[in-house]
């Protein structure tokens, strides 16, 4: 539905997007996801119509949309800091919209109060100021204004990073089930991987303009294409070349030498010593700290000078460790992630 | 919100206000249209000068609108407007500036009715013609000099005299009429036309003298003011301003008549070139400066006219005081060639 | 085809406005000055240099020159550290009597220039309150020790702190109380916060307000002039005496470059502090600031000492000159008063005689069309160029907006006034010199650059979103700078239009040359009545008029600030107005993020 082709966004001399190629279904739950500045806000704010590209096409439906301004382009979005008109109540906010398309009264008013029952807003809400609301109402809010409008493409950027975590968590849930019942294509950008993991139905990864890995959340994370979206999503140990070379030598081991490797924090095993290996890599190690979240167990284990932090989940079978323990290390071949050397040192 | 709200709120306060913009001014006949209204340039009509004037002219049928600005203001607007005259008639500005009006042509020619009972050679004879004149004056606080007992008996003994020395006041100012005057007679008396601006060196000299052993005019604070005060003892006045002064602030002064005489400031009329109203402006002219109308004047405002059949009907003691000094013998377009120079001069090299 | 064009070329409401702005500089801006340099400059078919010899070679020029730019830098530190510290005593502490303190430094707003001067002459002077106090105490202090370079600062600094009365003062706003708050939590002193919090906060209009405290002092006129002594006078009187004189006209200019060079060289480098800075606070709920009580007692015996002595020294003038405006001539210009001195003559001078008002009527006519011609005009401007910042467009757009401030007022009135007087096929092929308009255009391009500066700051502190929201919800570039953008300005206008309306009021230079013969405004008339060579008793007059400028200067402030116009308003409609209520101090752009 949405096509970037060849996109290329420059600010002066700086170029924001090198040549971005990207393509959004219809319906989906699309994610910009990257460490600041890496030309995710860019992107989506040249879909808006609020820069303006150097070259490339922006397609909606197959239409060029590239020259179109964007008070016709008929998207609708949300901003980190809300964006409302400051000097309107909230029902003047969510009623703006209607009244720039002239639609009559009565329907301006039904529909007000249709999706302001939607987002939670009660009505009591909409003749306040909006300055009279707090952060995460006034971000209904703006989604209510955005929604009104039913368009077909949603833009949220960062929508969500200005308010608590409890409250954040809630309003992911509630956009994501607004996403699927009004069916709107979205697309949404963070640096918050969690956001996108859980709310995801695809994720581009960027790094400075440049798009590392599109695919689900699962295979971004499992089969992260490169070293970058290996190390930007999620928590991973970096292994030193003796192991790697250790692993490689395992029977049907299908990890190389020479590679950059890593593993998931969650992926390592933490076992009593002297315990059968499974076709792992063992290591001996002692436990320096445990700190208990509940549904895991987070431990720092020292290797020689080196410190490890392992993830346990949490078990009923398995014994829980403390400080002073002698444990052992596990780490399975294929649970190996391998990357050229080819960018810069990525810290493990 | 409130704030937008003022602001809307003063907008009809304030269109309302731009609204009486349109209304007639009080003055003037019926608008700006009017071709049967002159309007006249002058920086003699203020002290209610202006309002007798309009009431006698009204009686003789003449409607008259003044713009009423100092000396150099009128010259510069003169000039400026030259392309598209909006003045009818200036009178009040003395010499040098008609002589600078005149090299610049902004006036015209007319010989008014009265120009055989004047001394022609008052103004250039052909342009502007003399009304009224007024000698400038050094002028002593009595307290200090009983009777002028004491005080200089002319300008240089100002900065040569020791016991002088910061008790007269210097202008700061350089663009008031009167000031110019003073200047005027004081370089005039050292003309070297090899010498820088037509001065010799010494004369140089001796205007900064003058201007270093003065006692530097304060800004919104009158002569009379500070010699009250007793921060300085003498300074320069002309006729007229000495006699409202000293009721006013009660003191007595006495003004010094030195030999070489003083500038007298002659006031003039002329008409401006390119007037719309060319015949109504010289018959306004012609009543103006007639005998009948310069002695009344002369009665109201304490002036000695130039029209000599006016003499007789006009305030004597004015006349009197006026005729007790005698002219100093400058030639004036030699000084309203160079005054501009001078001016620039003394601001960039003198003053300090 | 089309994305060759620059991005405002396509939009019509930017072409519109540009080319109006064009049109508008080109005949009002460009070609008078050019003109007028030309007239200056071309002599004999030559490029003249003879002004800027005579200029280098005049100790005088040089030592006026070096005092007028010291005397703006001086300023540039003085007046913010007295403006910081009123705001903060009225706005940001917790002290005693906050709101009369603000009256009484407010009272720096509501006059200015000579009668300024004698106001503190009271004090100050040799015949001074303060003076007799001090002559007393320690007989050797002279009697006309308040003069030179420390009275001029001193003075000037005083006076010169209304901006960021008004400015400052509302961008207090855009501190959150929670972030005041939670950095005592942390540890931090009051003074830290102040400091680290507080003041960064701050310095973006800081910055705007230094550009005009630094033109203030590049331009000081009645102040040097009768405080500054022999030792210490600026270069605006001489430029003055040289712009009236058409032979030394090209000195005059002459002197306008350099001042030029020195304001464009402030302008670049505060535009590039601004540009540093990012001024849109983000759009947290902030919990309004509520005063700061000052925990150390010595502290705040210190604070509340300053504060009021601050409030003395404000106050003591502007009280003076209405008191000695009902006194007779001679009270006033020896600074004494006897059981005698009190008149209501002046008054009835001032007021009685018939044709008294039409002069008052015709100011405030030109001052109210003038002040809402140009805050309108600009509005659009602005808008245009804070819509593409980026582009050399809006770049060309600003420096040919600044002219005014460059050239002398009086030059540019002369440019005006000598390009005018004959057809111009800019303006249609007509004369203006000599109508009622040219007054008004005069006026209009004198506030331009103020307008500008302080319209833009407004226009920044606009969070960008807001617009951009605006527009993906379908509204036209029109529809959200009337529904959107306007609202978040107009406090901000309406303060700029209050501030430019009182400054016209009591002008000369402008009108001497240009008023149109029936309708001549107040400042005429005052300095008619006034100038030495007539009526002795007419610094009386100069007081009672200064005393009812006061007034309209006071009423002018009361509406827009005081939430004056709110209250009629409210009177009205009683219904409609109940529903918003709170502080009537608009005007920082940032209240509005």
């Amino acid at each position: 539905m949405i096509t970037f082709e060849n996109v290329t966004v420059r600010f002066g001399d700086f170029t924001a997007l090198p040549d971005l190629s990207l393509h959004v279904e219809e319906g989906e739950f699309f994610t910009l996801l990257g460490p600041s500045g890496c030309g995710k806000s860019t992107a989506l704010r040249t879909l808006a119509g609020f820069n303006d590209p150097a070259s490339g096409r922006l397609l909606v439906d197959g239409r060029d949309v590239t020259a179109l301004p964007s008070d016709r382009r008929g998207i609708g979005m949300v901003f980190q800091n809300y964006a409302l008109f400051p000097s309107m109540s909230v029902r003047e906010n969510i009623a703006f919209g209607l009244k720039v398309a002239k639609r009559p009264k009565d329907e301006v008013h039904e529909r007000v109060h249709e999706i302001a029952e939607q987002v939670a807003l009660t009505p009591a809400q909409l003749d306040k100021g909006v300055a009279e609301l707090s952060g995460g109402q006034q971000q209904r809010v703006a989604i209510a204004r955005a929604l009104v409008l039913r368009p077909r493409i949603l833009l949220l950027d960062e929508p969500l990073s200005n308010l608590d975590a409890k409250l954040r968590n809630q309003l992911r849930v509630q956009l994501k089930e607004l996403q699927q019942q009004f069916g709107i294509t979205s697309i949404y950008v963070t640096h918050d991987q969690d956001e996108a993991m859980s709310m995801s139905d695809r994720i581009a990864v960027l790094d400075h303009g440049r798009i590392e890995q599109v695919g689900t959340p699962r295979e971004v994370y499992e089969r992260s294409a490169t070293e970058f979206v290996c190390t930007f999503i999620g928590s991973v140990h970096r292994l030193g070349e003796q192991a790697v070379s250790r692993l490689s030598q395992l029977p049907g081991s299908p990890v190389a030498e020479g590679l950059r490797s890593y593993v998931r924090v969650e992926r390592l095993t933490l076992r009593e010593r002297h315990r059968p290996n499974d076709g792992r890599l063992v290591v001996d190690g002692v436990v320096d700290r445990a700190d208990y979240h509940g549904y895991f167990t987070q431990y720092a284990v020292r290797l020689g000078d080196r410190s490890v932090s392992v993830r346990v989940p949490w078990s009923a079978t398995e014994s829980a460790f403390a400080a002073g323990d002698e444990v052992a290390i596990g780490v399975a071949p294929e649970d190996v992630l391998q990357y050229e050397r080819s960018g810069p040192e990525a810290g493990a | 919100m409130i704030t937008r709200r003022s602001l809307l709120a003063s907008v009809p306060a304030v269109a309302g206000l731009g609204a009486l913009a349109a209304c007639t001014p009080p003055q003037s006949g019926s608008g700006d249209g009017d071709s049967e209204t002159l309007t006249i340039y002058s920086n003699s009509v203020s002290d209610g000068r202006g309002e007798w004037l309009q009431e006698k002219a009204a009686e003789a049928g003449f409607t008259l609108q003044f713009v009423d600005l100092g000396g150099g203001d009128i010259q510069n607007r003169l000039l400026a407007e030259a392309a598209n005259p909006i003045a009818d008639v200036v009178f009040g500005l003395n010499n040098v500036y008609f002589e600078k009006l005149r090299a610049a042509e902004v006036l015209e020619a007319y010989s008014p009715s009265w120009s055989g009972e004047v001394d022609a050679s008052l103004g250039d004879g052909e342009q502007f013609w003399p009304i009224v004149r007024e000698p400038i004056m050094l002028i002593t606080n009595d307290e200090v000099f009983p009777g002028g007992e004491g005080a200089p008996a002319d300008w240089p003994e100002l900065w040569t005299v020791p016991e002088f020395e910061g008790r007269y006041e210097v202008p700061t100012a350089l663009g008031g009429a009167t000031t110019q005057m003073v200047l005027s007679g004081i370089l005039a008396r050292f003309r070297d036309d090899a010498g820088e601006h037509g001065i010799s060196a010494d004369g140089w000299a001796q205007i900064g003298e003058f201007f270093a052993k003065g006692s530097p005019a304060v800004e919104g604070t009158d002569l009379f003011a500070r010699m009250a005060e007793g921060e300085v003892d003498m300074g320069q006045m002309w006729l007229a301003g000495k006699f409202s002064r000293e009721e006013e602030y009660g003191i007595t002064t006495t003004a010094i008549s030195p030999e070489i005489g003083v500038p007298y400031a002659v006031q003039h009329v002329a008409k401006v070139a390119g007037t719309k109203n060319a015949e109504a402006a010289e018959a306004f002219i012609d009543w103006f400066g007639g005998a009948e109308l310069q002695a009344a004047w002369s009665n109201e405002f304490f002036t000695a006219p130039t029209n000599e059949v006016a003499l007789q009907d006009a305030d004597q003691d004015a006349v009197e005081l006026t005729d007790s000094f005698t002219p100093q013998d400058i030639d004036w377009t030699f000084v309203a060639e160079n005054l501009d120079g001078w001016i620039e001069k003394i601001e960039l090299d003198v003053l300090g | 085809m089309i994305r060759r064009l620059p991005a405002w070329a396509r939009s019509p409401m930017a072409v519109i406005t540009l080319a109006v702005t064009a049109w508008f500089s080109l005949a009002f801006l460009v070609l008078p000055n050019l003109q007028l340099l030309a007239e200056v400059f071309l002599a004999d078919g030559g490029l003249s240099t003879r002004a800027w010899g005579r200029l280098l070679g005049s100790e005088r020029a040089m030592s006026s020159l070096r005092n007028s730019v010291l005397l703006a830098l001086t300023l540039s530190v003085t007046v913010n550290v007295v403006g910081v510290f009123v705001v903060l005593a009225t706005r940001y502490f917790a002290l005693r009597g906050r709101r009369i303190l603000w009256l009484g430094y407010a009272t720096s707003l509501i006059y200015g220039g000579i009668v300024m001067v004698a106001g503190y002459d009271f004090v100050y002077g040799s015949s001074g309150i303060l003076t007799r106090l001090l002559t007393t105490v320690l007989p050797f202090v002279p009697e006309d020790w308040f003069v030179g370079y420390p009275a001029v600062v001193f003075v000037m600094t005083f006076a010169s702190t209304g901006n960021h009365l008004l400015f400052l003062n509302a961008s207090m706003a855009r501190i959150d109380q929670q972030t005041v708050e939670s950095a005592r939590q942390m540890g931090a002193s009051q003074w830290t916060v102040l400091r680290r919090v507080v003041l960064p906060t701050l310095l973006p209009t800081i910055f705007a307000v230094t550009v005009l405290t630094f033109l203030g002092g590049l331009g000081a006129l009645a102040v040097p002039e009768v405080l500054g002594g022999r030792d210490f006078q600026t270069i605006a009187p001489m430029m003055l005496t040289f712009a009236n004189t058409p032979s030394s006209r090209d000195l005059a200019a002459a002197l306008a470059i350099i001042l030029a060079l020195f304001t464009i060289a402030m302008l670049l480098i505060l535009n590039r502090l601004e540009r540093g800075g990012t001024y849109f606070s983000v759009a947290k709920v902030s919990t309004q600031l509520t005063p700061q009580k000052i925990g150390n007692p010595v502290a705040n015996a210190v604070m509340h000492v300053i504060a009021y002595a601050l409030l003395v020294v404000y106050v003591l003038p502007p009280a003076l000159i209405v008191l000695f405006s009902f006194t007779d001539a001679r009270s006033i210009s020896t600074g004494t008063l006897r059981a005698d001195s009190f008149t209501l003559e002046n008054y009835a001078t001032a007021l009685l005689e018939p044709t008294a008002r039409w002069p008052f009527v015709v100011s405030i006519s030109y001052s109210a069309v003038a002040a809402l011609v140009v805050i309108l005009g600009l509005l659009f401007v602005v808008r245009l160029v804070t819509r593409f910042p980026r582009s050399r467009m809006s770049t060309i757009v600003e420096y040919v907006l600044h002219i005014p401030w460059v050239m002398p007022g009086t030059m540019m009135v002369l440019g005006l006034l000598l390009l005018f007087s004959t057809p111009q096929g800019v303006v249609g092929g007509r004369v203006l010199s000599g109508t009622v308009g040219i007054l008004a255009v005069a006026y209009v391009v004198g506030k331009i650059p103020f307008t500008f500066r302080l319209l833009k700051a407004a226009f920044l502190g606009i969070n960008r979103n807001v617009e951009e929201a605006a527009s993906l919800l379908g509204a036209s570039q029109l529809y959200t700078f009337r529904r959107v953008i306007l609202p978040l300005v107009l406090p901000t206008a309406a303060a700029i239009t209050a501030l430019n309306f009182n400054s016209m009021l009591d002008d000369y230079d402008t009108a001497v040359f240009l008023a149109h013969p029936f309708y001549q405004p107040l400042g005429i008339f005052i300095r008619n009545a006034t100038s030495g060579e007539t009526n002795a008793d007419a610094s009386a007059l100069v007081f009672v008029y200064s005393v009812i400028l006061m007034v309209i200067a006071t009423i002018t402030l009361w509406l827009i600030y005081g939430g004056g116009a709110a209250r009629i308003l409210r009177l009205l409609s009683p219904r409609r107005a109940r529903r918003r209520s709170g502080d009537a101090l608009p005007l920082d752009p940032a209240d509005q993020a």
